[in-house]
């Protein structure tokens, strides 16, 4: 008897992903960074660096300080803003056959509104992924994104704008995520991804000095794997819609075990910076599991560890 | 992909000279870029360690190997320093901008302050002629440790060299920007590598004595591929300049000095 090939297709929201690794938005430039690195079509999906509808030029140096298995980031959303966006690198990329979510975020939310808008019709993007949860600016974003009200104000705001699905991407630096996942569900999302970075600070001691401006930055990596894990779980238990699982993945093994808490696909991030390839290793690696397994579809171990133990 | 080690020496206290089996694309790069490296120490540290190419021919080496100059500072650098013979790495490059191939019409001074002097000796072993005869390398540093342990590659490759320390305890007493001031006419043009506050006396001379220079920039870097945006470095033209993609050489004009601590 010949087994059969794993099928590691998903459909999310109405899109169909080759499979359920993407790459997580921060960490693979635009998209286009990766082409001397890997076949982009390898890939679930691509998600953009955050693009608003004005550019926006980042926080000033440093914005990486490394720390115990993970990295400290506070880039400011720096990014060429939609139009150049859109003339420049959304015609290069659509050439590759993966499917791109485009993340938006603004300081209003008008101003998401307006970025939403602006990828109306335009072929080429299957979603928009809605961040509510970067901890290094001061307007707009996790601003937004820690009260379940307020998100769900925006997410209904950006609806109206838009006809594509819309992801909304959550902040872990809240006390629970449960509500505000089903904040954002009721106010029609048609997914969410999470985490994205947890609060951190780093100080240098000799200078007495906190080592980033603003004070403040984000923690990424293997270090916050099991705290996104925990979070997926519980995100995942209360929702109807898919929920993108992202924080610290780096192999296969942390793929599926993102899979197994609830999440329909997953997202690589701090790993890329260290070898974009890693993506290509996991998709490669789950397919392997799926097989050593038997396993024809990953709907099978979805969400397998149960809510409560009983 | 891999790098295979092929040496390594303590060539002084703390400073550590690697050799490394690479591939042909690697050993096509130009003076001034740089890799990113790692051993096999899984998530700590997490993040590969960008290092400017030191010799693209080193002396007493195989072909197809590259030397790495690496001084021991952070946890990186440590492991690194621990590396033998036959042990695999990884390594990605060669990545950014190097020095420009350009011709002065003047001198062309190599500036190098402590273990900013490693891309330099990549532009130094590929001069030749004219311009090697007319190429000076400052070597500088706060003593004589900064200074020591690579004194077999700069006769290897032949340049006229001054050294400088602060103590005073090789060569002349002061700093690399004492010396290049000594005679600096605007014909000539400066390479430098170093500290920051070594690296911006040497655009404000450039400034003002109308002379060229180029410096290699070092920043805190992610992923050394343009995928992070971490290594922002702030320019003249209001813009941030990515370090890993833009630079790490840039022109000195280009950078925004003010902006740096």
């Amino acid at each position: 008897m010949t087994r059969q090939v794993p099928d590691t297709a998903v459909e999310l929201f109405g899109v169909r992903f080759k499979n359920r690794v993407m790459g997580a938005s921060g960490t693979v430039g635009y998209g286009l960074e990766l082409l001397d690195y890997l076949d982009i079509s390898r890939l679930g999906a691509v998600v953009t660096k955050g693009v608003s509808a004005r550019p926006k030029l980042g926080n000033p140096p440093p914005r990486i300080v490394e720390t115990r298995c993970g990295v400290l980031n506070s880039i400011g959303l720096e990014n060429i803003g939609a139009d150049r966006f859109l003339g420049e690198v959304l015609p290069e990329l659509s050439k590759h056959d993966t499917n791109i979510i485009v993340n938006i975020f603004g300081e209003t939310m008008d101003d998401y509104q307006r970025v939403a808008s602006m990828f109306r019709g335009v072929t080429g993007v299957c979603a928009l992924e809605v961040n509510l949860s970067c901890p290094n600016v001061k307007k707009g974003s996790i601003a937004f994104g820690r009260d379940p009200k307020t998100a769900a104000r925006l997410i209904k705001k950006i609806k109206k704008a838009t006809d594509r699905p819309i992801i909304a991407k959550l902040t872990p630096n809240i006390t629970d995520i449960v509500p505000l996942a089903q904040s954002v569900q009721r106010a029609e999302a048609d997914g969410v991804s999470l985490i994205n970075t947890l609060i951190g600070i780093a100080i240098d001691v000799e200078n007495r000095r906190p080592l980033f401006q603003n004070i403040t930055a984000g923690l990424s990596g293997p270090a916050i794997k099991p705290v996104a894990l925990r979070m997926v779980w519980e995100a995942a238990s209360a929702l109807s819609i898919p929920v993108i699982g992202i924080g610290g993945i780096s192999s296969a093994s942390d793929a599926l075990e993102f899979i197994m808490a609830g999440a329909s696909a997953v997202q690589v991030g701090t790993a890329n910076f260290i070898d974009p390839k890693t993506m290509c290793y996991i998709i490669d690696g789950m397919e392997t599991y799926m097989e050593d397994h038997d396993i024809d579809t990953l709907d099978s171990i979805q969400g397998i560890i149960p809510r409560k133990i009983s | 992909m891999k790098a295979t080690v092929v040496s390594n020496r303590e060539v002084s206290p703390g400073l550590f000279r690697l050799a490394l089996s690479v591939d042909e694309k690697l050993l096509a790069g130009r003076p001034g870029q740089f890799v990113m490296v790692r051993g096999p120490w899984g998530a700590d540290p997490l993040l590969s360690r960008p290092f400017s190419v030191y010799r693209y021919r080193p002396i007493s080496e195989n072909d197809g190997t590259i030397q790495l100059l690496i001084r021991r500072a952070g946890s990186g650098t440590e492991l690194l320093s621990r590396v033998s013979p036959g042990d695999e790495l990884s390594i990605q490059g060669p990545l950014g901008s190097g020095f420009p191939e350009v011709v002065p019409s003047g001198r062309l001074f190599l500036a190098g302050g402590g273990i900013g002097i490693a891309p330099l000796m990549a532009v130094a072993e590929s001069l030749t002629g004219d311009l090697l005869k007319k190429t000076r390398l400052i070597f500088g540093g706060r003593g004589i440790n900064d200074v020591s342990g690579i004194d077999d590659d700069i006769n290897d490759i032949g340049l006229e060299t001054v050294y400088v320390t602060e103590d005073g305890s090789r060569g002349e007493t002061g700093t690399v920007v004492d010396i290049l001031s000594v005679d600096l006419t605007p014909d000539d043009m400066v390479f430098a590598c170093g500290p920051q506050g070594m690296l911006k006396a040497v655009a404000e001379l450039s400034r003002k004595t109308g002379c060229d220079a180029f410096v290699s920039h070092e920043e805190r870097m992610a992923c050394g591929i343009g995928l992070c945006l971490g290594c922002a470095a702030s320019t003249t033209l209001g813009a941030y300049a990515l370090t890993c993609k833009d630079g790490p050489v840039f022109a000195a004009r280009e950078i925004d000095w003010g902006n740096l601590p």
